[in-house]
């Protein structure tokens, strides 16, 4: 017999009852912390937008004359590719701290992208 | 280096992963899964998405075209980097809502609607199977690079047989592994884990032969990029639209295709390795392409002219007599083609089977699941044979396809077909209002452009797309050519075909979605799909009745298996607090083992399922909105109830006041009455008397005048009275009409002043004027007007009753009113009889000598009105004061 299957685990719930609550009061002002994890939230929101600006960087290089080197577009690319990754490793310690429940306070704004 | 040894040590692989897989699952069945289930086997899971076509094809690409190859791998990184918006939604969306692969959650998203599910799993088995056939045909090239002296060329002797026997081998793992366990919720721990192995293989394989291109045969980097400047790759021949379609395309397939769903939702365990993912990823596949442009370079450059560059990877080790990194790099590519085949077959069975074969079977099955046979057989059993099928299916498509280069050429066409869903997975993401008819006509537009401009051509002019149609267009139709749609010449025609499908299927799916009209289940599923993080509790219940729980145990027995069953009725009765294995059929308890069953059979045939022995849910919910309209009339009809009610007790309440006012005006008049019998009774009296003694003849002619004096002089107040009584009345009834001339405030009083007979009457009552005040000449009616005066100046005469009366008459402006002050040096009128005074017949004294009737100050009152001004009594002032005011030009009061 397979093995019982995991029901969602109270920190979940918890999460999201949290999140509901946020959500009912919006509050103006808030903590510190949560003030930036909240830009921090943004951050990783913009992440996307900013690798595809580097990516799509060299398009533009081509509405010049002179004739592009691999060589250097690979060393462009690769650069560009490392500092995001470096930047996505920053952000997903960042968030992720609370997602796995290291945090003592509860991820109040986990579940509520609209709350700013 | 000898075929046989590479057969052995493949097969020792194969058991290697094997022993993998077996060791896994059994870890994860004792429960011992911190290991097998953390983020670092996560993200070398989602490595799946580097095929052997990445893994061989990149190096060929970098040698045909430079740099564009990385655009396979940009792509994802920035789906990646794109964790916290979409991916953490999507795994979010999967775990709560039990979701076993992208058709399902298609299906779930839009109403648990199977007929989406079946559109996507027939767009996926589209795409996939050449993507298969692509996998056995780069093994079977591998394979024929070590029987044949040194990549010259390839003509493997029995090309087929490898390939098949590659499959067969693939199917027994996959379905040892991949269809163990029924539920997709419980991972397939054997298989990811094995998966996980085969990334650490495929890298190591790739960075080794890069490690040994760049220090083995060049001289480090700097000498490599040297080599990159001389190479026929130097210079960068980029194209804006297909670099920036071939980033967008390998985006969409990363989130869309059915491998990549089963590893990234399917197989997570914990939203927090997305974190980890979201960095771990890119830099897996930076490392996976780090050396692909030197390989590519060094194997322009060493190898002779017409070896196949998409062999590059197996080629430079074997020339340079390195036979065991060849062997490395052949077990890469082999664990990079094994690895996609498992899981996109593992995906596709699960589809297929969720999607077409349950619910023909369930169809079938009229009795409905507690009379079906053995679900979980039936589940399992068409669960393996999708497997073998889609094996199957590539390799019949492998050995018709015969040339090398149509298949290498698939695999973007079917990661464009594929892509065909991304338009409807971020619609129904994030957007509430897409509906389950959008969806389909989205997704079939969208195939139909992939299909007719893109896979149809690819087939060569001696396929369905002939060459006439090519260039000319069908039916002569040339904004209808293939690769030219709506005369938009000169595209690439990967771009183009891409540009347009999804252009249009997007179009399709909003414009649809726009215009139609969702139902019940589908907004329910709408709100709980797109607002996943504000929901997690369920909210669509079934209704409790008329369900028997032996009948749903039978069945939850038949798809999870006897013992599971029951553990899960028992734990429920336990929560429910009953006795034994019987629960109650509450809402929650059926949600719960809905989603426990969609994690078997899919959420559509759960549904379904549950739904023939609870109930028709769908029904059911259309029950309750017809019920909620129902109920809405009757508050509507209620609501209008009350407003006629209200209305009802308004005019109530008006007639109620004009009842009030007419019983007033009753009693007024019954008052009046008496008033004038009384005002008429007193001196007809004294006429009646006198002229009694006026009979008697022994009168002195002295005593017979003074008393016809007295009779006339009753008489001409009787006519007083009732010329006054006239006036009133004609006034009241607005009979009267005005007599409109011009003349001087002056003029009229000293006519007033001259017919009250003010200098005749004792004692004298002086008039204070002030002439040059007086001079406005008005319009208005001037006998009224004076009628006015006469009465006011009559009043100050009769009533003041200061020892030297004074009367101070002022005249002023205010605005465009005169007004006229009449105030007299008396103690005036008490504030308590101020009200009374322009009443009838009220008189403060009872001094029937004043010779009044009381009605003066009455008609007064009327005049002014009719004049549109007004009169009015001016407490506060030293005497009685009583102020006329009177607009300059005469308004004529109907």
């Amino acid at each position: 017999m397979a093995p019982r299957p995991a029901e969602p685990g109270p920190s979940a719930a918890g999460e999201d009852a949290g999140g509901r609550s946020t959500e009912d009061q919006l509050p103006t002002h808030v903590s510190r912390g949560i003030y930036r994890r909240r830009r921090l939230m943004d951050a990783a929101r913009l992440m996307p937008a900013f690798g595809t600006v580097l990516f799509l960087l060299p398009v533009l290089w081509m509405l010049g004359d002179k004739p592009i080197s691999s060589a250097r577009g690979m060393v462009y690319l690769f650069l560009a590719w490392l500092v995001l990754i470096v930047l996505a490793g920053i952000l997903a310690r960042r968030l992720s701290d609370p997602i796995r429940g290291r945090d003592p306070q509860p991820d109040t704004e986990a579940g509520t992208d609209n709350v700013v | 280096m000898s075929f046989d040894l590479l057969i052995v040590s493949c097969l020792a692989y194969v058991v290697l992963l094997f022993m993998v897989a077996f060791a896994a699952e059994r870890r994860a069945k004792q429960g011992r899964q911190e290991w097998v289930r953390s983020s670092l086997v996560y993200t070398l899971s989602l490595s799946v998405y580097c095929t052997a076509w990445t893994f061989y094809g990149a190096v060929g690409n970098a040698a045909r075209s430079g740099l564009e190859y990385l655009t396979i791998y940009l792509g994802p990184t920035l789906v990646l980097l794109a964790w916290w918006l979409i991916l953490r939604k999507l795994v979010r969306i999967g775990r709560t809502q039990r979701i076993t692969s992208i058709a399902d959650l298609i299906a779930a998203r839009f109403g648990k609607s199977n007929g989406l599910g079946v559109i996507v799993t027939l767009i996926a088995v589209a795409g996939t199977t050449p993507y298969i056939a692509l996998q056995l045909q780069s093994v079977t090239l591998s394979f024929a690079v070590f029987t044949q002296p040194s990549g010259s060329g390839f003509a493997p002797t029995d090309p087929s047989g490898t390939a098949f026997w590659v499959a067969v081998g693939l199917a027994l793992f996959t379905i040892l592994f991949g269809t163990r366990n029924l539920d997709a919720n419980e991972r397939h721990h054997g298989v990811v884990m094995a998966i996980a192995v085969e990334a650490v293989v495929k890298l190591l394989a790739l960075i080794a032969v890069g490690v040994f291109v760049v220090w083995g045969v060049a001289d480090g980097p700097a000498d490599i990029m040297a080599r990159i400047e001389a190479s026929p790759i130097a210079t960068w021949e980029l194209s804006g639209a297909r670099w920036v379609g071939l980033t967008f395309l390998s985006a969409a397939a990363i989130l869309c295709l059915p491998r990549m769903f089963q590893v990234l939702v399917v197989e997570n365990a914990d939203e927090a390795h997305l974190a980890t993912a979201s960095w771990a990823f890119p830099l897996y596949l930076l490392l996976m392409s780090l050396f692909v442009v030197p390989i590519a370079v060094i194997g322009l450059d060493l190898l002779p002219q017409g070896a196949n560059p998409d062999l590059f990877v197996l080629s430079i080790p074997l020339s340079e007599g390195q036979g065991g990194l060849a062997m490395l790099a052949f077990l890469g590519g082999f664990s990079s083609a094994t690895s996609m085949v498992i899981v996109a077959a593992i995906a596709l069975s699960t589809m297929v089977s969720n999607h077409i074969v349950m619910p023909i079977y369930l169809s079938f099955q009229k009795g409905g699941a507690t009379i079906a046979g053995d679900v979980r057989k039936v589940v399992l059993i068409s669960r393996r044979t999708t497997i073998i099928a889609v094996l199957l299916l590539g390799y019949l498509y492998y050995r018709l396809s015969s040339g090398a280069e149509a298949l290498a050429a698939i695999g973007l066409i079917s990661f464009a077909g594929v892509a065909q869903v991304l338009p409807i997975l971020l619609g129904g993401l994030f957007w509430r209002g897409a509906t389950r008819t959008g969806a389909a006509f989205g997704l079939i537009t969208g195939f139909t452009v992939w299909a007719y401009a893109l896979f149809l051509p690819s087939f060569g002019e001696s396929g369905v797309i002939s060459a006439a149609i090519l260039t000319e267009g069908p039916w002569g139709l040339s904004w209808l050519r293939p690769q030219a749609l709506f005369g938009i010449d000169g595209m690439d025609p990967l771009v183009h075909a891409l540009f347009w499908s999804i252009a249009l299927n997007t179009l399709a799916f909003c414009a649809i979605s726009i215009i139609t009209f969702p139902t019940p289940l589908e907004r329910l599923q709408a709100a709980r799909l797109v607002d996943v993080f504000a929901y997690t509790a369920g909210t669509r219940g079934w209704a409790r009745g008329t369900v028997e729980t032996e009948d749903l145990m039978i069945m939850t027995q038949r798809i999870l298996g006897p013992s599971e069953a029951q553990a899960l009725f028992q734990a429920e009765a336990e929560r429910q607090g009953t006795a034994g294995y019987l629960p109650d059929a509450s809402p929650e308890f059926l949600e719960r083992l809905e989603r426990r069953l969609s994690g078997s059979v899919g959420s559509a045939t759960a549904h379904a399922m549950v739904g023939q022995i609870a109930g028709n849910t769908e029904a059911l919910v259309e029950d309750l909105i017809r019920v909620a309209g129902e109920a809405q009339q009757i508050l509507e009809y209620s609501q209008r109830l009350e407003q006629k009610s209200t209305e009802l007790s308004r005019t109530a309440g008006e007639l109620q006041r004009a009842n009030e006012k007419l019983t007033a005006l009753s009693v007024q008049k019954d008052a009046f009455l008496s008033q004038i019998s009384h005002e008429l009774r007193t001196p007809m009296a004294s006429i009646r008397s006198f002229s009694e003694i006026l009979r008697d003849e022994s009168l002195t002619d002295g005593e017979r005048t003074q008393f016809v004096t007295v009779i006339h002089d009753e008489t001409l107040r009787l006519t007083r009275l009732l010329d006054d009584l006239l006036n009133l009345s004609v006034l009241e009834n607005a009979q009267v009409t005005l007599n409109i001339g011009q003349g001087t405030i002056a003029e009229m009083i000293d006519r007033a002043v001259m017919a009250s007979g003010v200098k005749v009457a004792t004692p004298v009552l002086r008039l204070d004027r002030r002439k040059r005040d007086e001079q406005i000449v008005v319009e208005t009616d001037t006998d009224r007007l004076t009628q006015v005066f006469i009465n006011l100046i009559g009043n100050a005469q009769k009533y003041c009753d200061a020892a030297e009366p004074v009367l101070r008459i002022r005249v002023s402006m205010l605005h465009h009113d005169i007004l006229l002050d009449f105030m007299d040096n008396g103690s005036g009128i008490p504030s308590d009889s101020q009200a009374l005074i322009f009443e009838k017949f009220s008189r403060l004294t009872d001094s029937a000598s004043s010779g009044g009737a009381g009605l003066g100050l009455a008609i007064c009152r009327e005049i002014m009105g009719r004049l549109g001004g007004a009169i009015d009594y001016m407490p506060g002032q030293s005497g009685a004061a009583f102020r006329v005011r009177l607009p300059m030009r005469a308004v004529q009061a109907a």
